[in-house]
């Protein structure tokens, strides 16, 4: 007789970091194809669709990119709160508040030439996501109030003030059936690429990822926000400002969620429109900060995979028939496995005979 | 006369390390047998072993001459063959009374506990081995003393034949150290074995029958107590002859460097911590602050370093007003602070030594250029210096922290603490827990800071320790500063009865 027996790790490769989340996604992969087996389709089958469907041609990349541009920034902005040992759970509202502050900028200052009125709609949506995040943050600081709870509950707070919004003060009275604004006028909307829909987003969040990886590895206050993260008795012993710290992550990555949000309307989506604001993205974005492991470049290829998972299952709607569950039952499977495995790193499991 | 306990040949490794090389060892019924060696040295995981924790790589444990099947050797099963352990850190629920947790204990406890049944056999384990303690007392009411009784009652009442005790006496006041001795004596004249952990040789002198000394793992030997003598002893666990006897330079103290005046704190329950303390520790000077834990030890350290705001009273560093300090504050001002928790607040316990090293300077302009980027290089190389100076061990430069052991670790936060060049330096329970090397290295460190002019406050639960540093020694009791003495006019007896309040019984 074997049985399995778990023991701690003393010490662990730095390999693993690398290897389980990939050994996870493959796992994940072969569960996931048990869910097409049972509807009835050939799993290998099912997963050539998907990636084909989001890499197999140009116009499938450019999905996949556009796909994955919300993701780089709902993405980075908890990425910065991992590192800190905060938890953001807030980054949809964040980006809510983030297209709604663009908006607003958008409507007020239309006359404005677009060097003005983007880089307006950027500070505006940056200060809305910015604000989001600033409640929690004084919550917790000051009255030790869970961030994980503030945050997501002020979701809900943000999407149903948006709706609001748009079905009140701000829809577009051309069309008072549609809960919707009016188009932004042209200078507030970006470049979009090669004809397809992909837009100047993806740049600016590839920028960002790389300065938020060298202020991560290369400050004085990516150091201090890691001690944070580390140890907040031994940041508090060194001498950091810890709460004054936690309150500044917090309403950075609350900005970063924001202009992510900003650059989903301003590039893509050209007005607010109901439904037509985030795909869940504040919530995968936890995916993808837990994938990379708090590493910004890493966040850069999460949120590809994602973004191609997004795609390819809507192709899969398309070719095989499967209904959107489908596809989110895998995503969260994905997440399911690579959180199992991350135990891997710290305790191994070994057969041992009775 | 059979062994209860055989263990023969263990061997266990764990990644890099082999923590145990075929190590024998065995207990007869009824001996205190004592398990002695640095920290490191395996007695914990040897301990761990037998009572079921970790698994053995190789060897055999034989219990009453049978062998035991070691892939089934659990911690269940180490119970049910009477081999209990009393735990350093008391595994004890504080809101709930001796009784529960007596009754919460046993295994073999109905749906609705007969209650009075336990209680009957409490007061006899009470009578038998002078166990004595109140039933219905919540947990949190009771001295350390008291409760480790508790733990041991705990550990009878599954039946066991054999107690493990992990340095019982390490949080122990003298007296209460002396009362628990009786007691172990007791339990082993009524057959009871106990294995008996720790790195003291006199009170390893004082109760043990036998002594087993490891060393790095390896077994070093077994022998009587009748047979030996504490410099032998000191010398199989450390393999060469040791003086603990700190050299002292001559007291010769100069200025006040800290002068608090009739402070008060509250502690994290918001109770009072500190009550009006007044104290001044001068230049050149070791101030030894004795105490049961618990009494504002740590408030006190945490008030001078900043970590805990005042509610009363005045603070001044050399002649400065610090009376709102901050963690910032006590480190511009030149306060170094060797913290008890070493990993949870001495270190950044997950990065590699760099990050711990640089702590408290990395602002300076050598670290960061322009305050803002970090030269790696120069840490680097700093770190390097100091691990070479202070002769820290370390797999790597990168690898976490916490991976060190007790010694090296304090090393680092030494050598951070130190190249500071403090005016004034608050060691918390600096040697606990160390080996006697290490304790001997973080003493003359202490000393040498001592000498260079530094005002030192030091705060430790061992007396000889206080007795052999210290100039001046203070009893702090319930927050207060009972009396303050020179060292010489002093003794351990005379702190002990001052620390548990026993001057106050008297006035």
């Amino acid at each position: 007789m074997w049985r399995l027996k778990i023991e701690k790790r003393l010490s662990y490769n730095k390999w693993l970091d690398y290897l389980v989340p990939v050994a996870s996604m493959f796992l994940a992969l072969i569960a996931g194809s048990f869910v097409f087996w049972i509807n009835g389709a050939n799993p290998l089958e099912a997963y050539k669709e998907m990636f084909l469907g989001a890499f197999g041609d140009g116009y499938a990349w450019s999905e996949t990119l556009v796909q994955a541009t919300p993701l780089l920034f709902t993405g980075l902005a908890i990425s910065l709160t991992l590192r800190t040992l905060l938890w953001n759970i807030g980054a949809e509202g964040q980006f809510f508040m983030g297209a709604m502050g663009a908006t607003w900028a958008a409507q007020y200052f239309s006359q404005q030439p677009p060097w003005i009125l983007i880089p307006l709609l950027m500070i505006s949506s940056m200060v809305a996501g910015g604000l989001w995040g600033l409640p929690p943050a004084i919550l917790k600081t000051r009255l030790k109030v869970n961030e994980i709870l503030t945050t997501l509950l002020l979701n809900y707070v943000a999407i149903f003030f948006v709706n609001y919004l748009l079905y009140g003060p701000w829809k577009d009275p051309m069309y008072p059936g549609f809960p919707q604004t009016p188009r932004y006028p042209d200078a507030a909307i970006l470049t979009q690429f090669f004809n397809t829909r992909l837009h100047t987003g993806i740049i600016i969040g590839l920028v960002l990822a790389v300065v938020l990886y060298v202020l991560y590895k290369k400050t004085g206050w990516g150091y201090k926000i890691q001690v944070i993260g580390q140890s907040r008795k031994t940041a508090k012993y060194a001498g950091i400002r810890v709460n004054r710290n936690i309150i500044r992550v917090l309403v950075i990555s609350g900005a970063i969620a924001g202009l992510g949000g900003m650059l989903q309307i301003s590039g893509l989506q050209h007005k607010l429109r109901l439904g037509g604001i985030s795909n869940n993205y504040g919530y995968t974005g936890i995916i993808v900060a837990f994938l990379a492991n708090g590493n910004p470049l890493a966040v850069i290829l999460v949120a590809l995979f994602m973004g191609a998972l997004l795609v390819g299952g809507d192709s899969l709607q398309i070719t095989m028939g499967f209904g959107k569950g489908v596809v989110h039952m895998f995503e969260g499977m994905v997440l399911f496995f690579v959180l199992a495995g991350e135990s891997l790193k710290r305790y191994k499991i070994r057969w041992v005979k009775k | 006369m059979n062994p209860y306990v055989e263990l023969k040949h263990i061997t266990k490794r764990f990644p890099g390390v082999l923590a145990l090389d075929a190590v024998n060892f065995d207990v007869m019924p009824g001996e205190i047998h004592a398990l002695l060696g640095e920290n490191g040295a395996g007695k914990t995981v040897l301990t761990n072993i037998l009572s079921g924790r970790y698994d053995l790589d190789e060897g055999e444990i034989i219990i009453q001459g049978e062998k035991i099947n070691s892939a089934k050797w659990s911690a269940r099963s180490a119970l049910d063959q009477g081999i209990g352990m009393v735990y350093q850190d008391f595994m004890l629920v504080e809101e709930h009374t001796v009784l529960e947790n007596i009754a919460l204990a046993d295994l073999s406890i109905p749906f609705i506990p007969d209650f009075d049944q336990i209680r009957k056999t409490i007061e006899e384990f009470g009578k038998k081995y002078q166990l004595e303690v109140d039933p219905d007392v919540k947990i949190w009411q009771l001295s350390v003393g008291e409760k480790q009784r508790v733990e041991i009652i705990k550990a009878l009442m599954h039946g066991s034949k054999i107690l493990i005790m992990d340095e019982p006496t390490a949080v122990l006041t003298p007296q209460e150290a002396e009362k628990l001795f009786k007691i172990v004596k007791k339990l082993a004249k009524e057959g009871t074995s106990i294995i008996f952990i720790s790195h003291k040789l006199p009170e390893v002198f004082a109760i043990c029958d036998r002594i087993t000394v490891l060393r790095k793992g390896e077994y070093i030997g077994t022998v009587n107590v009748k047979d030996t003598n504490e410099k032998d002893l000191a010398k199989m666990m450390v393999g060469r002859e040791v003086f603990l006897q700190t050299e002292k330079a001559e007291y010769n103290p100069g200025q006040p460097v800290i002068e608090l005046n009739k402070v008060s704190a509250l502690s994290d329950r918001r109770t009072q911590a500190l009550n009006n303390l007044s104290l001044t520790v001068r230049k050149g000077e070791i101030f030894g602050l004795a105490g049961v834990s618990g009494n504002g030890q740590k408030e006190l350290a945490e008030v001078i370093t900043g970590l805990r705001p005042i509610t009363n009273g005045r603070i001044h560093i050399n002649g400065n007003d610090i009376t709102d300090n901050t963690p910032r504050k006590a480190i511009k001002e030149g306060i170094g602070h060797i913290p008890d928790d070493r990993i949870g607040m001495g270190v950044v316990p997950d990065l590699g030594i760099p990050k711990s090293m640089v702590l408290k300077n990395y602002r300076e302009s050598r670290f960061s250029f322009k305050g803002i980027f970090l030269r790696k290089n120069e840490i680097i190389n700093y770190t390097q210096n100091l691990i070479k100076k202070f002769n820290i061990k370390i797999s790597g430069m990168a690898s976490p922290v916490k991976l060190l052991s007790g010694g090296n670790l304090q090393k680092v936060i030494l050598a951070r603490e130190i190249s500071e060049e403090p005016c004034m330096m608050v060691a918390v329970h600096p040697t606990q827990g160390l080996d006697i090397g290490a304790t001997e290295f973080v003493r003359d460190a202490l000393e040498e800071q001592r000498i260079k002019g530094a005002a030192i406050l030091l705060i430790s639960e061992d007396l000889e320790e206080l007795m052999a540093v210290s100039d001046r020694i203070g009893v702090i009791y319930e927050g207060e500063m009972v009396d303050i003495m020179l060292t010489r006019d002093t003794t351990i007896e005379d702190l002990g009865l001052k620390m548990t309040g026993g001057s106050h019984v008297a006035a």
